[in-house]
């Protein structure tokens, strides 16, 4: 919840966590019903295991001065969500409902039961798929054009680990295939630009390189062509991929970079400078000799 | 592909050989081939993180704990052989049995936990997550080291992020990709993803078979709702979807399989609060929770004070919360190894001070 602080929600924080958390999903409400059930019908041992337990958990996780509380001793605001697992929604609603079906008598009964229950299941939460279910396109569940991109650079590159600033969904999922491919621009700072979140002044007078590649591939910023050129050479970054439909291809041409080539939705830049750094993985071999306890083990 | 599958039951065989070790002390009446596994899960990472923190703390080749967690796996899988292959022969002769006689139980839970395992496995899903955790793995591979390249950039780290040092869970990961040469992407939104999802079921069917005892089409009935309820409960922060989702983060462990866990051995204790070997369960999941998810430090103790309070009250016995208190050490432990690092009281360098780096 990146969005959502203690600081500025206090009391209300708890609320809010809720409403994030359940989505367009009725489960907590029906969790709750299900512990009213439990209470008033249920038998000794069904109280013990999910009512008692469960009362506990509504009166301290669910209560709003909890996060208030722990977020004086650490930084809770992005993660207090995961404290509402500690309610076994899942296990509840499913044994409850398997209950009911099963005191049924017939099979006709217990067809229409199970098939009303989930339809209000259905009806009541939001289906993992419900914008579309994507067939992964091969075994490492990437997009072709990430495997594409990843060779174009490496049958470019003339060293093994270049350096490479992409388009927001091949940022992020470019490492997870090839890691011999450098990002120039981390996870948070690239969604700090999605948000807009890099002004006219960290363009201008940010020392920052980073800022002003993103604040040209992502924001569209045409800022001074030397600017960015220098960006490039400070960051060490070599290659841009961009969307095929990005308006600052033109503008990346006309600060020198060169199209090295392209797939169905992505062209590959390049750009060449005397000043890149090659990046090389620092060599561990003489602390290696020194270490007394592992070094015996590795002669 | 086809290998990548066939390492699920793999993964299943492997921790019920480790689980063996602790539940094959028991008599043949109590050993459970399905808690068995459960045990040997957390078990494996139990172990896995005491060679993986010293290499890894020694600043050793991701090569080194692969060669040496191969070795191991071999002799603790030979060990529980010759300790245990009596009481598998005997279970295996038992359950085998059982089957046959509840062929219709048997299919239904197959097929409701393939046809998910399925849909799940072929799917494509784009998180944000994953560019950190899977990364990590792939980097940790491509470098042959272990956490000391930002797995976001893949540049050089001066010192090891604390929030996932002591959780090696993907360095596991990297160990088995290092091990058979499967690549990340597959072992892990693959083959751990169909794993833990496997598990997790595993431990609904415990829960439903405490609950409904031996009533076995209520037991399919609870499995199945339960899968409906985890693909229609979806937010970006749900338990269910992150277990149907992203199984390469150690805290979906920590909400599909280990909260459950505490759940069912609360059950166990619930008719029994006095039996050693409940409470040892319990130190052993929290301990394990430990090794897959910093998430663990402070949702795990939280779970056990959730379960443990009622407990106590209802059985008029101090000695639950001695015990529960007991059981979450290592999560304290580490939660307050955690606060001290934040604090800057100390850091553990990816090179060592005397060498300059940093």
């Amino acid at each position: 919840m990146q969005t959502l602080t203690v600081a500025e929600s206090g009391f209300l924080y708890i609320f809010k966590c809720i409403g994030y958390y359940s989505g367009g999903c009725l489960y907590l409400l029906f969790y709750v019903a299900a512990l009213l059930f439990i209470l008033l019908k249920g038998s000794e041992k069904e109280k013990a295991v999910f009512f008692w337990p469960g009362i506990v958990t509504l009166l301290t996780v669910f209560n709003p001065v909890t996060p208030v509380v722990i977020n004086t001793l650490f930084d809770i605001n992005k993660e207090y969500y995961r404290f509402l697992w500690i309610a076994p929604v899942t296990l509840v609603l499913s044994y409850l409902a398997a209950k009911f079906v099963i005191q049924k008598e017939t099979i006709g009964e217990k067809i229409v039961l199970t098939a009303a229950f989930c339809m209000i299941l259905a009806g009541s939460g939001v289906y993992l798929y419900s914008s579309g279910y994507t067939k992964a396109a091969n075994i490492y569940k990437m997009p072709e054009e990430v495997l594409q991109v990843a060779n174009i650079i490496h049958n470019d590159s003339d060293h093994e680990y270049p350096r490479a600033v992409c388009d927001y969904n091949m940022n992020m999922e470019l490492r997870q295939y090839d890691a011999s491919i450098m990002l120039t621009v981390d996870r948070e700072a690239y969604i700090n630009a999605v948000a807009g979140k890099i002004t006219d002044d960290m363009l201008a007078y940010d020392e920052n390189p980073v800022n002003r590649i993103l604040g040209v591939i992502v924001m569209g910023r045409q800022i001074p062509k030397s600017d960015f050129i220098k960006a490039m050479d400070d960051s060490n970054t070599e290659y841009i991929v961009l969307d095929h439909y990005s308006s600052m291809q033109y503008y990346l041409e006309k600060a020198g970079l060169k199209k090295i080539g392209e797939t169905g939705t992505r062209v590959v830049y390049k750009y060449t400078s005397n000043n890149t750094e090659v990046f090389t993985l620092p060599d561990y071999s003489e602390v290696w000799k020194q270490q007394k306890f592992l070094s015996l083990w590795q002669n | 592909m086809l290998m990548g599958i066939m390492m699920i039951p793999v993964n299943l065989i492997l921790y019920f050989i480790f689980g063996s070790l602790i539940t094959g002390r028991q008599s043949n009446k109590d050993f459970s081939i399905s808690t068995t596994v459960l045990s040997g899960f957390f078990v494996y990472y139990c172990l896995f993180d005491i060679p993986c923190l010293v290499i890894m703390l020694n600043w050793r080749p991701l090569s080194w704990l692969g060669n040496l967690w191969g070795v191991m796996i071999g002799i603790i899988c030979i060990i529980s052989c010759i300790l245990n292959h009596k009481i598998w022969k005997d279970k295996f002769s038992e359950v085998s049995a059982v089957l046959c006689r509840h062929k219709a139980f048997a299919i239904s839970v197959a097929a409701i936990v393939l046809v998910q395992l399925v849909i799940i496995l072929n799917a494509y899903q784009f998180t944000l997550d994953a560019a950190y955790y899977v990364a990590n793995v792939t980097t940790s591979l491509q470098t042959n080291t272990m956490n000391i390249y930002d797995p976001y950039t893949g540049d050089w780290l001066n010192h090891f992020e604390m929030r996932y040092l002591f959780s090696t869970y993907p360095m596991n990961d990297a160990v088995w990709c290092y091990l058979t040469g499967i690549h990340p992407l597959l072992w892990t939104k693959t083959i751990m993803a169909g794993t833990a999802f496997v598990i997790s079921n595993i431990i609904y069917y415990r829960i439903a078979l405490e609950l409904f005892g031996k009533k076995t089409s209520a037991i399919s009935l609870m499995l199945f709702f339960a899968g409906v309820v985890n693909f229609f409960y979806i937010s970006i922060f749900t338990s269910s979807n992150f277990m149907l989702t992203r199984t390469y983060e150690g805290k979906s462990l920590i909400g599909n399989i280990v909260i459950p866990m505490v759940i069912y051995i609360f059950i166990k204790l619930n008719d029994d609060h006095r039996k050693g070997r409940n409470w040892r369960f319990l130190f052993l999941v929290c301990l394990g929770s430990t090794i897959l998810s910093n998430s663990a430090n402070m949702l795990v103790p939280a779970t056990v004070a959730v379960l443990g309070l009622p407990l106590a009250v209802r059985k008029k016995s101090v000695k639950v919360i001695i015990n529960c208190a007991l059981c979450v050490i290592p999560c304290i432990i580490l939660l307050l190894a955690y606060v001290g690092y934040v604090k800057g009281l100390f850091v553990f360098y990816t090179y060592p001070p005397l060498f300059g780096k940093h």
